[in-house]
């Protein structure tokens, strides 16, 4: 079975040549971003299902999840990677990555649901967290990143809100979307440079309101957010915070020097675009108004 | 000749960086894991926030 995702651009084509039982698939958080389209794509992952994964020849951690989850070592042609159950420490996958993580070969343990009399396997075992840590790598390199922040579109523009957990990232998600506006997503959004350009994309990652779409569009205006007392206010802060707030929530290819630095470099070219913004914003839902008056061109 | 950035001095800041925020795990929602004991949907790592929820597509957006 051969199953292609596009996420954030990326065309990433996911081969299983056994054609063995499929479950759990089609997830709903997955369809709108499923294409038809399977040629040219920019990560190929290739399954091979077996009953019981070996145990891994690990030759240099490079970096390690914490809490057991996932870890990624060094291998002589590119990286290993384990992702485990994190309270018993059981593999569930084992993928080899190339170097620029283009080429994924993935070991997976096949499963069978009581639903079944066939053993039979599961993309969802993939998208999470092996997809994100591709993309997460690739972004990084091609200059993008894959952003702690909610995301909404008025026409074909974005605004994007970037904060910690309790900022306000979903509330004001759920504004938006109250007003029939698009939201990205309410937890993770998707920034590239395109061009001259800046452009938000949504995932299907999403958090507390559970608000993805397979959208796009030209970034607008990003904020560092937080809740206010009385009022909305939007406050220049100084860069050096703007690209302190965006680096702490952005997620980092931390075993990757070049893509540390090229995700610097994107957000000290954000910073100079759009400059360094602080939106402190009490939950109303009159913020929309508030953020759509003051920075979009056209309100459609 | 176009006119030239005005030279500013490499700084150097830190970063406090926190994990939660810092290194991917899990969805914040739960849902896009499988546990290999047969368990549908359902996901299986301590990193979830809100375990056994799931998201919902504003499929409005999504066209």
């Amino acid at each position: 079975m051969n199953i292609v995702v596009e996420i954030g651009g990326y065309r990433t084509l996911i081969e299983e040549p056994k054609d063995r039982p499929c479950f759990f698939w089609p997830n709903p958080r997955f369809a709108p971003f499923l294409s038809a389209d399977a040629h040219a794509p920019d990560i190929t992952i290739t399954i091979d299902l077996v009953r019981q994964l070996s145990t891994l020849k690990k030759p240099k951690t490079v970096f390690d999840s914490g809490a057991g989850l996932w870890q990624l070592y060094e291998d002589a042609d590119g990286y290993l990677l384990e992702s485990c159950l994190a309270e018993s420490g059981v593999p569930l996958m084992q993928a080899h990555l190339s170097q620029d993580f283009s080429d994924v070969r993935v070991t997976l343990r096949t499963i069978r649901p009581k639903s079944s009399t066939r053993d039979g396997w599961s993309p969802m075992i993939l998208m999470n967290p092996l997809l994100e840590i591709v993309l997460q790598e690739k972004l990084a390199r091609e200059g993008g990143a894959l952003l702690h922040s909610s995301g909404v579109l008025v026409g074909d523009d974005a605004l994007v809100f970037c904060g910690p957990s309790g900022a306000g990232k979903s509330t004001i998600a759920e504004f938006f979307l109250g007003r029939g506006f698009t939201v990205l997503n309410d937890e993770r959004v998707i920034l590239r440079r395109q061009g001259g350009d800046v452009r938000a994309f949504g995932t299907p990652w999403p958090g507390s309101s559970g608000l993805y779409a397979n959208a796009q569009g030209h970034l607008a205006q990003i904020f560092a957010i937080g809740h206010g007392q009385t009022e909305h206010v939007v406050a220049p802060i100084p860069t050096r915070l703007m690209m302190t707030r965006l680096l702490q929530e952005c997620y980092l290819p931390h075993w990757d020097a070049e893509g540390v630095t090229r995700t610097v470099d994107l957000f000290a070219r954000v910073a100079e675009l759009y400059g360094s913004l602080q939106l402190s914003f009490r939950k109303s839902p009159d913020i929309v108004d508030f953020l759509t008056e003051r920075f979009m061109a056209s309100v459609g | 000749m176009p006119d030239l950035k005005k030279y500013a001095p490499p700084q150097i800041f830190e970063v406090p960086l926190r994990q939660e925020q810092a290194v991917l795990t899990t969805c914040a929602t739960g849902g896009t894991s499988i546990s290999t004991n047969n368990a549908a949907n359902k996901c299986t790592s301590g990193g979830c926030k809100k375990s056994g929820t799931t998201g919902t597509a504003n499929a409005a957006a999504a066209s």
